[in-house]
């Protein structure tokens, strides 16, 4: 077998701080080598230094760096061109990006050809053909025309792929290169990497995700704070991990941890129902879209319902419904029994402390000019707390959330993800309500973040009877947290039930693709 | 993460308020740089280059250019200071009625100011000045009403991008009254890239009111105005150099001070 | 794409509808006699000339006839006539659109070239380089152009005799004015391709563009230079307010004949029928240019096409 990649001692390093040390990494060809870690591990600048483009301000030493035999470590730029694209192909994350948007896909992979080929134009453009098809792009002739933003996010990676293959080269790193994709779409693309293993490619996969990285690698490689701290065969890793970073990764994936059991279920009649909501959109060309199209539930102090769905599926628009934030055309909501969709904004206003929400992005959800204090006491006087009072009470939201009082003179911009959130809770727990309506409330987060916010989310509605509306694209996590489920496809609810039963036995076709498309580690499953 | 100190001035910018500073203690107190007055002639001395006695020299009419350089920031700065004052409380009245009233009152309005925006600035001043005749107060209004289109679009682009934001939808969410969100939230974050914009167009409404003046349209002579002074020295180009540069030193000072001081405001507000 | 080109040719029609609009509400919003504002100050009003004016402007008929009347006469390319000079205003503005407009252009190419140039020299380097240049863009945008055009009449003209100071119809006679106009626009231009070049290379797509082996000048040939230019499209209104207005100054500074002048001393005549022409014949040209440059950027970015099909 021949060593397409080898590499010992690798060291990047910015102003004398290394943000990767000392990284030993081989790979065969029709190998696949996954690069485990959180953001900041240095997974990226790692892959990018394989490339020679760590940046202008980095330091790249190694003690050998061998691409394809050929020793890599002393090259200059020119040198580095001519291996790029013919030798190592490299995928990003997000395609509608990482294409030039105002080039046709088929430009964009006929330049590597152009690079680094003698091929003639006809010849070229035959060559580009061949190469959507074999990425699974049907009708080549006419998509090599479109352009990226014509695409759909599947497509549109698949040609991203074609583009990094196109001047022919053995060793292929892609980085993230499912992130920011829809589950189904993920697991097509995760099919079309694994076929150009089979075809005797050699894989460096980057990911935050050992899930992802589970179906396809057959070595895994855990880095934490700049250092490789665990390598190895993927089922050993996976299934006996040597070092504290890894066993912490595995332990936070959602569905792979020991989550505490649920003492409290549904607890009496319903506090919020759902009954019969539609809404459409009128979209810029003045065709209307159906995000929610008869949608129905009901919800219990102290139960969780969990809405699934792809982007698109009217997931969001479901949570300002409810929010009370967006009047649906049709339907109604109520809380209590009580009409509260349908009514006016000024009794609405009197109840709206009792439907709070939690934010996908909490940057975003918290004013860039209010200290976190200020932030909470907004609320309690929104409830009418004293003023007296509101320092207290600032603690013990705090508190409950797992935040230090000293937090409370921080601006957002001071906090990391994690504690934002927990902000963002805070306040949303600040009016005491009774409903919690979380919008991805974890999937900005790192998976060991996430892991914690997941826990203090389930505490808070054990502990306060909260009923929680829990929306995300991710079934494992929907699965840990949540009593019963229902599945969204086109503002329509296609399935729904309690969370074992929809999960481990799906009977509507797209709830069978979801559940099926959804990344699991193998060594789990057999336990 | 940023890190918890506030950045600090850079250098530039210091002297750019320090610029502006001196300009407008000419502007309040002229007395304070010059004892001499503006407008006294002395014909035994015209044209004389800048010495000690006279430090920017003297006009045709043998009047110090330096104490008519001193004494007509207080002009200049007016017409800056109210142009953007009028601008700024129409674009205001415009934009946040665009921006916070419903579809139709922005469909409206946006074309009206895409409309005032097919038409160059000095253009709608001209027009202005064409219809309401010349003078000081005229140049005021005229370049207000030029400056309004622009004002008015980014506070309408501001209202909305804050008014969609999620923290405003949060405050929304605890029951807070919509005028609470407007005051506590909308306008506190739409302020900063607003006063940037008014610190560099303040500048350019100082250009834009020398310019007038330099063309005739402003303040009536003999009021010491640095576009009149302009002007005045054109006819000597060839022999006294003095009598065009330190007034258009002095116009030039102001805009670059107001641009730096502008975009450290951006670059602080974002 | 059609349908989308004739929606912003209808725009265009209605800008300068409004324009039209605009210039009659000030031509009736002068306070006093009518005729007075037509004629300007100190005319002599003999009955016959009176009489004249009544009944082209249609004074003695209702308001909405007045407009009506005026939109059909424009439409059919009457200007109206001047009783200041005597003669109709087309033939005042004749001779006076082309001095205009090749002071525009020439300030034009030689601005993009500079700021072509520039930019390029300057994007994507050290922190000292980089202030420098804004530093210049900066003064270059805040300098009044009266102003650079006396100095640079002081030196290139009287001190040196490098040019002519004033006429027009010689290059040697364009070249001063056509520089000096150009600065501001320079200025600019270079400062906002500088920063598109900057964003588009710090893009996704330029480090996997340079993944495949791209050398630099490829990759701003073939890649950033175009996402640079359409940040330019924001500020073309900017551009040709700047050359309009800066066409009087230096008109006038330079002593060209040229719209700006023609518009200036109507103005100072308040020779109104005149003014209400120039101002109309702007907003044309504007919204044609504005029109061409749209159609331009729909060319270079697909995106466009579909967001507004």
């Amino acid at each position: 077998m021949t060593e397409l990649l080898d590499a010992r001692g690798l060291t990047v390093s910015f102003d004398d701080r290394a943000v990767a040390q000392d990284i030993d990494l081989q790979l065969a060809a029709g190998e696949c080598l996954a690069l485990v870690g959180e953001s900041g591990s240095g997974k990226s600048v790692t892959a990018r230094a394989l490339v020679g483009l760590a940046g202008p301000r980095a330091t790249v030493t190694a003690e050998r760096l061998q691409v394809s035999g050929e020793d890599v470590s002393r090259y200059g730029e020119r040198q580095w061109r001519r291996i790029r694209g013919s030798r190592i192909g490299f995928v990003l994350q997000d395609a509608l990006t990482a294409l030039d948007p105002l080039r046709t896909v088929g430009a964009e992979v006929d330049e590597p050809l152009r690079l680094h080929t003698r091929l003639g134009r006809t010849a070229r453009d035959a060559e580009v053909e061949r190469l959507l098809t074999e990425c699974g792009i049907p009708d080549p002739e006419r998509r090599k025309n479109q352009y990226a933003h014509e695409l759909s996010g599947g497509l549109r990676q698949r040609a991203l792929i074609a583009s990094a293959l196109a001047a022919g080269p053995a060793l292929l790193i892609a980085d993230e290169p499912t992130t920011a994709l829809d589950v189904t779409v993920q697991q097509q693309i995760l099919d079309l990497l694994a076929k150009l293993k089979r075809d005797g490619h050699g894989l460096v996969l980057i990911s935050h995700d050992l899930a992802v990285v589970a179906e396809i690698a057959d070595r895994i490689a855990v880095l934490d704070r700049g250092r490789i701290v665990e390598q190895g065969p993927a089922l050993d890793v996976l299934s006996r991990p040597r070092h504290e970073m890894t066993r912490e990764l595995l332990a936070a994936i959602p569905g792979n941890r020991n989550a505490k059991p649920r003492q409290v279920h549904r607890q009496g009649p319903a506090v919020l129902s759902v009954r019969g909501v539609s809404h459409r959109y009128r979209e810029r060309s003045g065709q209307y879209r159906q995000a929610l199209a008869r949608v129905g539930f009901e919800l219990a102090r102290g139960e969780t319902l969990g809405v699934v769905g792809e982007s698109g599926s009217g997931k969001s628009t479901l949570a300002k419904v409810i929010l009370g934030l967006l009047r649906p055309d049709s339907g109604d909501v109520l809380l209590d029994a009580e009409p509260w969709s349908s009514i006016g904004e000024r009794d609405r206003r009197r109840r709206r402390r009792e439907v709070q929400f939690v934010p996908q992005n909490p940057l975003g959800a918290l004013d860039p000019r209010y200290r976190v204090g200020s932030v909470l006491s907004e609320s309690l006087a929104a409830i009418g707390v004293p003023r007296s009072d509101r320092l207290q009470r600032i603690a013990a939201l705090l508190a409950e959330v797992g935040l230090p009082p000293e937090l409370a003179v921080r601006r957002p911009s001071e906090l990391s993800g994690g504690q934002r959130q927990r902000v963002c809770i805070a306040r949303a727990l600040a009016t005491d309500p009774r409903i919690l309506v979380c919008d991805e409330p974890v999937s900005a987060l790192d998976v060991r973040t996430q892991a914690t916010v997941l826990d203090l989310l389930a505490d808070l509605r054990d502990h306060r009877g909260l009923a929680l509306v829990f929306i995300s694209h991710d079934l494992a996590v929907v699965r840990e947290i949540s009593d019963r489920v229902i599945v969204m496809k086109d503002g329509h609810i296609v399935e729904s039930g309690p969370v074992d039963d929809v999960f481990d036995h799906p009977e509507h076709p797209y709830a069978k693709e979801l559940v099926a498309a959804t990344p699991r580690i193998p060594a789990v499953e057999t336990r | 993460m940023s890190g918890r100190t506030r950045r600090s001035w850079s250098p530039a910018t210091l002297a750019a308020v320090a610029t502006l500073v001196t300009i407008v203690l000419a502007a309040v107190w002229p007395e304070l740089l010059t004892h001499r007055a503006p407008d006294p002639t002395d014909l035994g001395a015209t044209l004389q280059p800048p010495n000690g006695e006279h430090l920017f020299g003297t006009d045709r009419l043998g009047r110090d250019v330096y104490s008519r350089v001193v004494h007509g920031a207080r002009l200049s700065l007016l017409i800056g200071l109210g142009a953007t004052a009028l601008g700024l409380s129409l674009g205001t009245l415009l934009g946040v009625f665009a921006g916070a009233g419903g579809r139709w009152a922005d469909g409206v309005t946006m074309r009206l100011i895409d409309v005032l925006f097919a038409v160059p600035e000095l253009l709608v001043a001209l027009l202005a000045i064409a219809v309401f005749g010349s003078g000081t107060a005229n140049v005021v209004i005229a370049i207000g009403l030029a400056s309004a289109p622009s004002y008015a679009r980014l506070i309408r682009s501001q209202v909305l991008t804050v008014r969609e934001s999620e923290f405003v939808q949060a405050a929304r969410t605890v029951g807070r009254h919509p005028l609470h969100l407007i005051v506590r939230h909308v306008m506190p974050n739409t302020l900063g890239p607003v006063l940037a914009l008014a610190a560099v167009s303040a500048g350019g409404a100082v250009v834009a009111g020398s310019a007038l003046s330099y063309l005739g349209l402003g303040p009536p002579p003999p009021a010491p105005d640095w576009g009149s002074m302009l002007a005045d020295g054109q006819s000597f180009l060839q022999t006294a150099w003095w009598l065009v540069l330190f007034p258009g030193l002095a116009i030039a000072a102001v805009v670059i001070s107001a641009s730096v001081v502008g975009r450290s405001l951006r670059t602080r507000s974002t | 794409m059609i349908a989308l080109i004739l929606r912003r040719v209808l725009a265009g029609v209605a800008v300068m509808w409004v324009a039209a609009t605009l210039t009659f509400a000030a031509l009736r919003g002068v306070r006093g006699d009518p005729v007075a504002a037509v004629l300007g100050p100190g005319a002599l009003v003999t009955p016959e000339v009176r009489a004249q004016i009544v009944s082209e402007y249609g004074f003695d008929q209702p308001l909405v006839v007045q407009y009506l009347r005026w939109l059909s006469r424009l439409v059919s390319g009457d200007l109206g006539w001047s009783y200041q000079l005597g003669q109709p205003v087309t033939e005042v503005l004749r001779g006076q659109l082309g001095p205009t407009a090749e002071l525009a252009i020439a300030a034009t190419i030689t601005a993009v070239l500079a700021a072509v140039v520039l930019a390029l020299l300057t994007a994507g380097r050290g922190r000292t380089t980089r202030s420098l240049a804004s530093m210049a863009e900066l003064s270059a945008v805040s300098v009044p152009t009266f102003w650079l055009g006396l100095v640079a009449l002081t030196f290139f003209s009287f001190r040196w005799q490098l040019f002519p100071a004033t006429g027009a119809g010689s290059l040697s006679a364009l070249i001063l004015p056509a520089v000096v106009l150009a600065v501001p626009v320079a200025g600019v231009l270079t400062q906002v391709l500088r920063e598109g070049l900057e964003t588009a290379l710090a893009q996704p797509f330029a480090l996997s563009v340079r993944m495949r082996g791209i050398g630099p000048v490829a990759l701003i040939g073939r890649h950033a230079l175009r996402h640079a230019c359409i940040s330019l499209a924001t500020m073309t209104g900017w551009v040709l307010g700047s050359l309009f207005g800066g066409a009087v100054l230096t008109e006038t500074v330079f002593a060209r004949p040229g719209l700006g002048r023609v518009l200036l001393s109507a103005i100072t005549s308040r020779d109104l029928p005149v003014v209400t022409a120039v101002v109309l014949l702007v907003a044309a040209a504007f919204t044609v240019i504005n029109l061409l440059v749209d159609l331009a950027y729909l060319a270079i970015d697909p995106r466009l096409r579909r967001r507004t099909a």
